[in-house]
């Protein structure tokens, strides 16, 4: 009877704790309500083909359903030539294909209307370039600053050498998705960030506490040198410090030009701009 | 030779009692001042003290591990452990002191009387119990004390003179921004220190059966009614002579007084950023020492086939113990600071990153 009646206690405790835990991890999820879209708004622009029509399909309603949530528009082009848009050619690819994405950026608001002006751009260089470039526009360049979309290029890189052009564009979308709610001028991989982190810190707070009151259950010595000292006849009789060196090191603080929010570095463009090659 | 106290009014057993600090009779409530009792005493063994011990009591048989005394109240033989030197009669629960066992190299010179009563420390072991998050509820619950007894513990107290020279490599750490630069500056220093410490009365236990780690638990005790010895005190609870002299015990009181030096000394270099101590010369000398007899009830406890033991000091009441912890409520507990911590960190991470990560 005791026996079973401690093993419900144990039990509820540990269900308890993984209900919490669970709904406390995944209820941020829970408001994500995945709704029905009847949008006309067309996201994919993939000019050099690395989709096939049913990805592009099941893209277009990811992207569609981001933009229930959140109202932005994770949007995608693709180019071998970077020539479906017009803009002023520099000296360098890269810088070209910021423009590029700058001028794909116009023309998708020319057709929607500025109140979809708040984009985040994937533009996928398929010239011997072979350039990733993510860039922010309206708020979200502020929420996804250089430094953001620089990780997102970054992380994505290895999907598009191997050619996985679906796995890089829906993880490029949950990417940004989940920075652009992380407030500017935070790294968003900040470990204290991460759901197991969280998770560790807890554990290893709530063992110590535990451990320190099993520790300490049978009572603490409370005496001291201090308790028996006699203080009129006890004394410092001599004493020296002498300095003998000092040791200086130098380290070069790392510079925070990452965590600024401006425009693409040295371009005229107008969004936040990172990108890779690959 | 027994020492039992009858009351000069009714004749009747007369005990200790923590409450009053006198000797006091149960069946007419007489209270005696020990302190006239002691000089009465002394009369006594200037006079014909030798005839009153013979007369009384008489020890019939010892050998090595138990001796036999006869309680002269109803005249049963009592066989004791070695070491005991207060006891109640198993039979009719006189009082009885074991004199001999008090007397010569085995005659305590200071004494702390009980000032807790048998029942303010079962309460309060009780409220104790009540406290312990860990505890078993079925230890809490279940009244399984099997024994509560007060013992005066026999202890040495030691009077010491300690000498420390140590020397120590100091740093002090200052850092500092210097353009691009983060500078961190670390000046070394050696020093050196000279202390002459007195310490009075650091008290080790001096009995084979206590734990030395819970007795140095108990600690500290008020040495304010520190009292000379007189037998009296003792009467109605259980007493032990010491197992070990002074001079075999010196090495625990040294390595303690070892320790406290360290701890002065490096006290003295607190505005230091590190110390690490290169050198250090310690001596240690004892200028005096007192057989002392310190109270401890000790509480005994029997839960889940194994006995649990918890001391409490007599004088200020400080429990300390093994006590069982409870599986099932330090897994709770647990969870519930895990998860805790956890809601909390999920708040700071919301107020600094804006969002629920
Ligand atoms: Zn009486
Ligand atoms: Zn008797």
């Amino acid at each position: 009877m005791i026996k079973t009646q401690k093993h419900s206690i144990a039990k509820k405790g540990a269900s308890l704790f993984l209900l919490v835990m669970v709904l406390v991890t995944f209820l941020p999820l829970s408001f994500i309500v995945k709704a029905a879209t009847d949008e006309s708004i067309e996201r994919i622009y993939d000019y050099a083909n690395t989709l096939s029509n049913s990805e592009k399909e099941d893209l277009e309603e990811l992207a569609a359903s981001y933009y229930q949530d959140t109202g932005n528009n994770y949007l995608i082009v693709t180019t071998t030539t970077r020539e479906e848009y017009d803009y002023s050619h520099s000296s360098s690819p890269e810088e070209d294909c910021e423009f590029y994405s700058e001028a794909f950026y116009d023309s998708f608001l020319e057709k929607y209307g500025n109140s979809y002006n708040n984009c985040t751009i994937l533009t996928i260089d398929l010239s011997p370039n072979r350039y990733a470039d993510i860039s922010g526009q309206g708020d979200l360049k502020y929420k996804l600053d250089d430094s953001r979309c620089k990780k997102v290029s970054v992380k994505i890189s290895s999907s598009l050498t191997a050619k996985d052009y679906t796995e890089a564009y829906s993880k490029y979308m949950q990417l940004v998705n989940r920075y652009q709610k992380i407030k500017p001028g935070i790294n968003p991989d900040n470990i204290f960030l991460k759901i197991w982190f969280q998770l560790l810190i807890s554990v290893i707070i709530g063992g110590i506490t535990i451990g320190v009151m099993i520790y300490h259950s049978g009572g603490k010595m409370t005496a001291s040198g201090q308790t028996y000292l006699d203080r009129e006849r006890s004394s410092l009789v001599r004493r020296h410090d002498h300095y003998i060196r000092t040791h200086t090191t130098r380290t070069k603080r790392e510079s925070n030009s990452d965590s600024s929010s401006s425009g693409g570095g040295g371009s005229s463009s107008g969004g936040s701009h990172g990108g890779s090659h690959f | 030779m027994v020492i039992q106290y009858k009351c000069p009014n009714c004749g009747a057993d007369m005990a200790f009692s923590a409450e009053t600090g006198m000797l006091h009779c149960e069946s007419c409530g007489l209270d005696e001042n020990i302190e006239k009792m002691e000089r009465h005493q002394e009369q006594l063994e200037t006079g014909s003290y030798r005839d009153f011990i013979s007369e009384t009591s008489h020890q019939t048989y010892e050998d090595d591990s138990t001796a036999q005394y006869q309680c002269k109240n109803c005249g049963a033989i009592l066989i004791t452990d070695k070491d005991t030197s207060a006891t109640t009669c198993s039979f009719c629960d006189a009082p009885m002191i074991l004199g001999d066992r008090l007397s010569g190299d085995l005659s305590p010179s200071k004494i702390i009387p009980f000032s807790i009563t048998k029942s303010q420390a079962e309460e309060a072991f009780r409220k104790w119990c009540g406290k312990g998050l860990l505890l078993p509820n079925a230890f809490k619950k279940s009244n399984r004390l099997k024994s509560i007894t007060g013992m005066y513990v026999p202890f040495w107290l030691y009077d010491l003179n300690t000498r420390g020279e140590i020397h120590a490599e100091c740093t002090k750490v200052h850092t500092y921004t210097e353009g691009e630069y983060d500078v961190t500056e670390t000046k070394y220093f050696d020093v050196y220190r000279d202390v002459n410490l007195y310490y009075n009365k650091i008290p080790v236990d001096a009995s084979e059966k206590m734990d030395d780690d819970m007795m140095d638990k108990l600690e500290p005790y008020d040495y304010g009614n520190l009292q000379d010895f007189s037998t009296p005190y003792l009467s109605g609870y259980l007493a032990e002579k010491y197992n070990y002299t002074d001079e075999e015990l010196f090495p625990r009181v040294e390595k303690r007084a070892n320790q406290y030096c360290t701890d002065y000394a490096r006290s003295t270099m607190s505005s230091y950023s590190s110390v690490n101590i290169r050198h250090k010369n310690i001596q240690i000398r004892p200028e005096d020492v007192y057989y002392t007899l310190l109270p401890v009830w000790m509480f005994c406890y029997d839960y889940e086939h194994a006995e649990h033991n918890f001391m409490m000091n007599g004088q200020t009441g400080k429990i300390v113990g093994k006590p069982p912890i409870s599986p099932e409520k330090s897994i709770s507990l647990f969870a519930g600071i895990s998860i805790l911590t956890f809601i909390i960190l999920k708040v700071i991470m919301f107020i600094i990153g804006g969002v629920w990560v």
